[in-house]
């Protein structure tokens, strides 16, 4: 991975949100389920085996964009190609599962990657 | 002219050119479009009366012999304007590819193309009261109401429109048409009891008719359409034995075989929509306007259906506030009172607390019995599919017997592994394209490997295909022109002969294919065959 050391952990968290997690992760909408934020969302994948644990795995299968907004339309195109990850009936994109995942490993993804 | 049967004396002979059975849409529509400048004695032979009555009704019931299905005598109505009299009215065309083989599809490939039926459907659409300019063209709903089409990728989804019938109650509607066409005589309380023919059943030579506690009587024509339903079609030709022993037009033991209905999955799933949830205006219900009523769905593309492996389907949106935790309290108590847990318990429970204004709809629901407390908008489109052709689903007769000593039918009715993919895939392509879109997120069982048919679901009760259309009598039981194979002059106008069944309610279709039939009859009688 390169090109990616400027994004903090915080550019993370707003990246999701930019994401327009909606449903998962809105703050201040009532979620229709108990997995409010993205660590929750990364816990449940992990404890589900339905990513790896294992932070290197899951940046390794990360398309990184140029600005936080970018993100959209990779998950747009994880959508459009089918990639998507079922959180306990929940479809979300693969990148979406997978910045879950790293949020709830608590690391700073692009730092020394 | 509208007579009642029990007028007749008993041994009676009554004569037409062209014998209809059955007045509901299809019987009515071939009637009035026979009659229509042609100077042809028309005949239509009607079970019931102008209402509901119980001892007619009760020629309707049958066991179930399969996957349950709605009870015999009440998914269909025994009297002038059979089941249209409690049809919900929304129509759609078949559209090319159910016409095409699909070589994944064993059983499609209609004798007969699209084009050959289009023109019909601008004849039919009066016959159903549907807006007549352009019913079809999603975008004129689109402009009438101001709503934007979903830009759905086309490789998977188009917007289709169903257009919505006031629903055309057929009986009442064209009641007085019936009794004021100088060439067709309604005879109702006619049960037909069976289709005579000569000793080869090359030709019907007459029908055996019979009111409840009243005369029997006998019908003779030139040429006879069986227009009974989906069902009936198939029993009467199975219990008219007499020279075939398995039922006339039989021979191969097609008929009754490859019964089939559009399965309803409701809700597939449900969206929590990241926009406001009037963006979706055109498709949430149904809409009437001064020129008519319709309801923007989703359906597969022509492209989706020849590429993938998978049966038709539409998608119709549907607002709820019965969310994914509302269903998760109603599937726990359900299971509850079974003595059982429901699989998957933590899920549901974890859904429960978590969606707390879906549970407290629940709650308050309960204990007040008024509905949902919290207005809250989800949408939960509801899933329907077209089967695959089946042979093992089917309809047969029992040993059972009604009150004319008639064998009931009994309803055989299967789906497939093939089925449940496409209800899989459909759902999963849906999830697809909302979050593509960035319109929402999907929450859905159906992507479990280990999802099945739910407990209970939607039927349209729209009974298709067991006297199918085919090239050859090996594979089906009437050819191109409807008329069955073998036997030169007996026709037949439902949705029976459906050779696949699309994801289109067939009403529409089947009075277009009746319109058709009576442009074929009119010229055999015209060029004097028969
Ligand atoms: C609840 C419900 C909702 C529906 N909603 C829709 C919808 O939204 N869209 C849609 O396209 N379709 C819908 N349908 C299906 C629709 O009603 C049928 O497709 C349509 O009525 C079929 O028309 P038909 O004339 O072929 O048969 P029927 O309407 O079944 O008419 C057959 C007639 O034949 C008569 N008959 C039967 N046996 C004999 C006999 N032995 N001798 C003499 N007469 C006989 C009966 O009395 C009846 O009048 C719905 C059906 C139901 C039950």
């Amino acid at each position: 991975m390169s090109g990616t050391s400027k994004i903090s952990r915080r550019d993370l968290m707003s990246g999701l949100a930019a994401l327009s997690f909606g449903a998962l992760a809105a703050p201040g909408r009532a979620a229709s389920h108990t997995l409010t934020s993205a660590e929750e969302v990364g816990k449940w994948l992990i404890t589900h085996n339905a990513l790896p644990a294992h932070r290197g795995m899951l940046l390794a299968g990360l398309t990184q964009p140029d600005t936080v907004t970018g993100w959209q339309a990779i998950v747009r195109a994880d959508f459009a190609s089918g990639r998507m990850v079922s959180v306990d009936g929940w479809l979300i994109s693969d990148t979406e599962a997978r910045l879950c995942t790293l949020a709830a490993l608590d690391v700073e993804p692009w730092v020394g990657a | 002219m509208i007579l009642n049967a029990k007028g007749l004396t008993d041994g009676a002979v009554l004569e037409a050119d062209i014998c209809i059975v059955g007045a509901g849409p299809a019987g009515i529509t071939a009637a009035l479009e026979l009659a229509k400048a042609s100077g042809l004695k028309i005949l239509l032979l009607e079970s019931g009366g102008t209402y509901l009555e119980d001892e007619t009704q009760d020629l309707y019931a049958g066991p179930n012999l399969g996957r349950p299905y709605e009870p015999l005598d009440q998914a269909r109505l025994r009297f002038l304007g059979g089941s249209s009299n409690h049809w919900a009215g929304n129509c759609m065309r078949l559209t090319p590819v159910d016409f095409e083989e699909r070589d994944w599809m064993p059983g499609s490939g209609w004798p007969i193309s699209y084009d050959d039926i289009a023109p019909y459907y601008d004849l039919a659409a009066p016959y159903v009261q549907i807006q007549e300019d352009r019913p079809f063209d999603f975008s004129y709903w689109a402009r009438k109401i101001e709503g934007q089409p979903v830009d759905w990728n086309p490789d998977i989804f188009e917007n289709t429109v169903s257009c919505s019938s006031p629903p055309t109650p057929f009986g009442i509607e064209y009641e007085q048409d019936l009794e004021r066409a100088a060439n067709i005589s309604v005879v109702l309380y006619a049960n037909v009891l069976e289709i005579e023919t000569n000793e080869t059943a090359s030709e019907v030579t007459g029908l055996r008719v019979v009111c409840i506690d009243g005369p029997r009587f006998r019908v003779r024509a030139k040429s006879y359409v069986l227009a009974q339903g989906g069902i009936e079609v198939a029993r009467l030709l199975l219990l008219s034995d007499r020279v075939i022993p398995q039922g006339l037009g039989n021979a191969q033991d097609q008929v009754g075989r490859y019964f089939t209905d559009h399965v309803g999955i409701r809700p597939a799933l449900w969206i929590w929509p990241d926009q406001k949830v009037d963006r979706f205006k055109l498709y949430e219900g149904p809409t009437y306007l001064d020129v008519g009523g319709f309801w923007g769905t989703v359906a597969s593309s022509n492209d989706l259906r020849r590429r993938e492996s998978i049966g038709g389907f539409t998608f119709y949106f549907m607002q709820t506030s019965n969310s994914p935790g509302y269903r998760s309290a109603q599937t726990i108590v359900r299971s509850l009172k079974k003595g059982d847990f429901p699989p998957y318990l933590s899920s549901h429970v974890m859904n429960i607390f978590s969606d707390l204004d879906g549970m407290t709809n629940k709650v308050y629901d309960v204990v007040t019995d008024k509905g949902a407390l919290i207005d809250r908008s989800w949408l939960a489109p509801w899933l329907n599919i077209e089967c695959v052709p089946n042979p093992d689903s089917r309809v047969r007769l029992v040993d059972e017997q009604d009150r004319l000593g008639q064998r009931r039918i009994g309803m055989d009715w299967k789906l497939t592994e093939q089925d449940l993919n496409t209800v899989k895939r459909a759902t999963e392509l849906m999830a697809q394209e909302i979050g593509r879109m960035g319109l929402g997120r999907v929450w859905t069982e159906a992507l479990r490997d280990d999802y099945d048919w739910p407990g209970s679901f939607g039927l349209g009760k729209h009974a298709c295909s067991t006297t199918r259309m085919s090239e050859t009598p090996k594979t089906g039981v009437v050819d191109r022109n409807c008329r069955v194979h073998g036997v030169a002059n007996l026709f037949v106008a439902s949705s029976s002969v459906f050779r696949t069944s699309s994801f289109a309610q067939p009403t529409l279709s089947i009075v277009a294919f009746s319109i058709r039939l009576a442009d074929h009859l009119k010229q055999l009688h015209k060029a004097g065959q028969p």
